[in-house]
């Protein structure tokens, strides 16, 4: 932990310092939303007083960090009447962990989808370093939740596919995709195909093949939702391994409030019908992040309001509705 | 429900035996159908002749007739009718047809006539696989493409390819040339079809992948499209090579009759139908073995699919 921090500021300074980024007119941006004050949260629990204060501090810097992503007034209708994101104002800092939640139909895919360039903009604009999004672009890797690997390319040429499309030399491309390979720990599946490999695996190939061309943006759509928990755990600590080794900024798409809280930085609540921002919410907790934050007051906290937030809006309404079930067993002892 | 492998080995044999023996009894047990009668002895009946083949009912009255009158009785035994030879006879023209030698000199032998046939085919499947899968693909991967080439292409498909014989005799000559035409006819516009569609069938998400790491519309064609199709047009091609051969027989009758449609014809003009039924069989087994040899060769190229892993 105490080795890790020195490091990530000196990659974060290093980062910053040699990018235009801190030119940016950073006054244009606007945060429309309603921002949970992280200290409410937290003064509930003494103990974690001074620890709360060090991830305020560590916020404070993350926002003092320029914005790699606009959006402003972002609205996105499939045909004249369906709205799916409206009106949506949000700024996310350079290397930033943002994960957004919702119930469903608040269009958090779509916004993945969009900020991807793989949906056209309805309405307002989405920039990333200042440029309008247009369409898909290397700046910005994307993960699905379906597996989406080349099943006729191997570990390896999978994740040279992002370099060698944009014409960059074989060799080069494969003795970086090697790194990677090490990086994922699948250097004995390099040869592998997609269909030899398990889930967790096919999806750890997926965020390197993603990382390979070094985008700016990360955008993760539920990518870890076809896992199991052992792996999906797993797989939550890969990946932020990984992302506080390298200038990555990444936006994660989930429905599981607890991966929402265990990797963010920020919470992007949304609610349905259209997607709007219910609210951006800090998460107080300390980085690196362990399993035991997973039992902390600050995390059940957060954990119970993200809740009450979404339920407010969750349109399912089938939930509460009782079953329609009579008896079918003639065994007389209640299995209660 | 999958049969476990064993059971679908026996399935496979049974599925061949199942029709040979069904062959076999018409053909050995003298009860089962044999609707005629070949005379050994003609007795008193002035048309009959030895060797001879009439219908049973014909033969029964001639002994009826014979009996009342205290004539000659002919005598015979029940046979099938000269176009179904028993399987014996055809096992044994399998290998004799390819031994017989021509009646004139400048016919072919069997194995000349059968090259012949599977050259047609060579060609005009070639010929049209090599416009219509890139015409296909493209048609599948763009709509313009599909919009501007499917719906003249819908409308040719229908329009049979033997209808174009006269033609294409009149444009291409009496040889080969217009056999390999009425091949390309029959196939091609159905390629098309077929591979537009199949190609509008790669998982889109696979393309949305390759969009996101920054490929370019060619890059996504060449590298993404073409190769995720791969196995399905594969597949797709080794249908089509099969309607080739239906396309043939009409095919090698248009200007000078040639290939293997030249042997049946002929042997069947000869009463040698026994030869016909192996000439059909090994069309059968040429299109079968085909099939096998590109199956196999078709698991080698796409290994990378789910099952034929590891």
């Amino acid at each position: 932990m105490k080795q890790q921090k020195p490091n990530l500021q000196k990659l974060t300074a290093q980062a910053l310092s040699d990018s235009k980024l801190s030119e940016l007119d950073l006054s244009k941006t606007t945060l429309g939303t309603t921002q949970l004050s992280t200290t409410q949260l937290s003064t509930t629990a003494t103990a974690e007083k001074a620890q709360a204060n060090k991830t305020v501090t560590c916020l404070d810097r993350l926002k003092g960090r320029p914005m790699i992503l606009q959006l402003e007034g972002l609205s996105k209708k499939f045909g004249p009447d369906l709205t799916i994101l409206k009106d949506i104002n949000l700024g996310i800092h350079r290397r930033e962990f943002l994960t957004v939640i919702g119930p469903s139909g608040c269009g958090k895919s779509t916004l993945a989808r969009t900020l991807a360039g793989l949906e056209t903009i309805t309405n307002g604009k989405a920039l990333i370093n200042g440029e309008p999004i247009t369409g898909p672009g290397p700046d910005r890797g994307m993960v699905f939740q379906k597996y989406t690997l080349f099943p006729w390319l191997t570990v390896k040429q999978n994740i040279m596919f992002g370099l060698t499309s944009q014409g960059r030399d074989k060799s080069q491309a494969e003795g970086e995709a090697r790194e990677w390979i090490e990086i994922i720990g699948l250097t004995k599946f390099s040869e592998h195909y997609p269909s030899q490999l398990s889930g967790g695996m096919q999806q750890r190939v997926a965020i390197a093949r993603s990382l390979a061309t070094r985008p700016k943006v990360l955008l993760m759509d539920e990518p870890f939702g076809a896992l199991d928990a052992q792996t999906r755990l797993r797989m939550q600590q890969h990946l932020i391994e990984i992302w506080q080794n390298i200038d990555v900024t990444v936006v994660f798409i989930t429905h599981d409030l607890d991966e929402a809280i265990y990797l963010a930085d920020r919470i992007l609540v949304l609610k349905p019908n259209p997607g709007e921002i219910q609210s951006l919410v800090d998460v107080p907790l300390p980085r690196p992040r362990l399993p035991e934050h997973l039992k902390s007051n600050a995390f059940h906290t957060l954990k119970q309001e993200l809740a009450v937030l979404i339920h407010s809006h969750d349109q399912s309404e089938d939930v509460d509705e009782p079953l329609h079930m009579f008896r079918m067993t003639n065994v007389d002892d209640d299995a209660e | 429900m999958q049969p476990s492998n064993g059971n679908s080995k026996l399935l496979l044999a049974a599925s061949f035996l199942l029709p040979l023996l069904i062959w076999s009894s018409v053909s050995y047990l003298p009860f089962l159908w044999h609707p005629n009668v070949q005379i050994t002895k003609p007795g008193d009946v002035s048309y009959f002749r030895s060797e001879m083949q009439v219908e049973r009912a014909t033969f029964d009255s001639e002994v009826q007739k014979a009996i009342a009158s205290g004539a000659a009785v002919p005598q015979g035994f029940r046979v099938n009718p000269v176009y179904l030879p028993a399987p014996d006879q055809v096992f044994v023209a399998l290998y004799t047809s390819f031994t017989t030698e021509p009646k004139r000199r400048s016919e072919q032998w069997l194995h000349e006539s059968l090259w012949h046939s599977i050259t047609i085919i060579f060609w005009g499947f070639t010929l049209s696989s090599l416009v219509g899968i890139p015409l296909g693909i493209l048609c599948g991967a763009y709509s313009v493409m599909s919009r501007l080439f499917e719906p003249f292409i819908e409308f040719f498909r229908y329009f049979p390819a033997p209808a174009f014989g006269a033609l294409a005799v009149a444009i291409l000559g009496i040889h080969d040339a217009p056999k390999v035409a009425i091949i390309f006819i029959g196939t091609f516009f159905q390629q098309v079809l077929i591979v537009a569609n199949t190609t509008r069938m790669i998982d889109p998400a696979l393309i949305e992948a390759a969009r996101t790491l920054g490929a370019s519309r060619p890059v996504v064609l060449f590298r993404v499209v073409v190769p995720g199709v791969m196995p399905a047009l594969y597949r797709d091609s080794r249908i089509l090579l099969g309607w080739a051969w239906t396309y043939l027989i009409v095919a090698e009758l248009i200007g000078t009759s040639s290939g293997i449609t030249w042997f049946i014809t002929q042997q069947a003009r000869y009463k040698n139908f026994d030869n016909v039924f192996a000439a059909i069989m090994m069309i059968g087994m040429i299109g079968l073995a085909t099939d096998i040899i590109l199956s196999r060769f078709s698991r080698r190229l796409f290994r990378w699919q789910e099952g034929g892993a590891h």
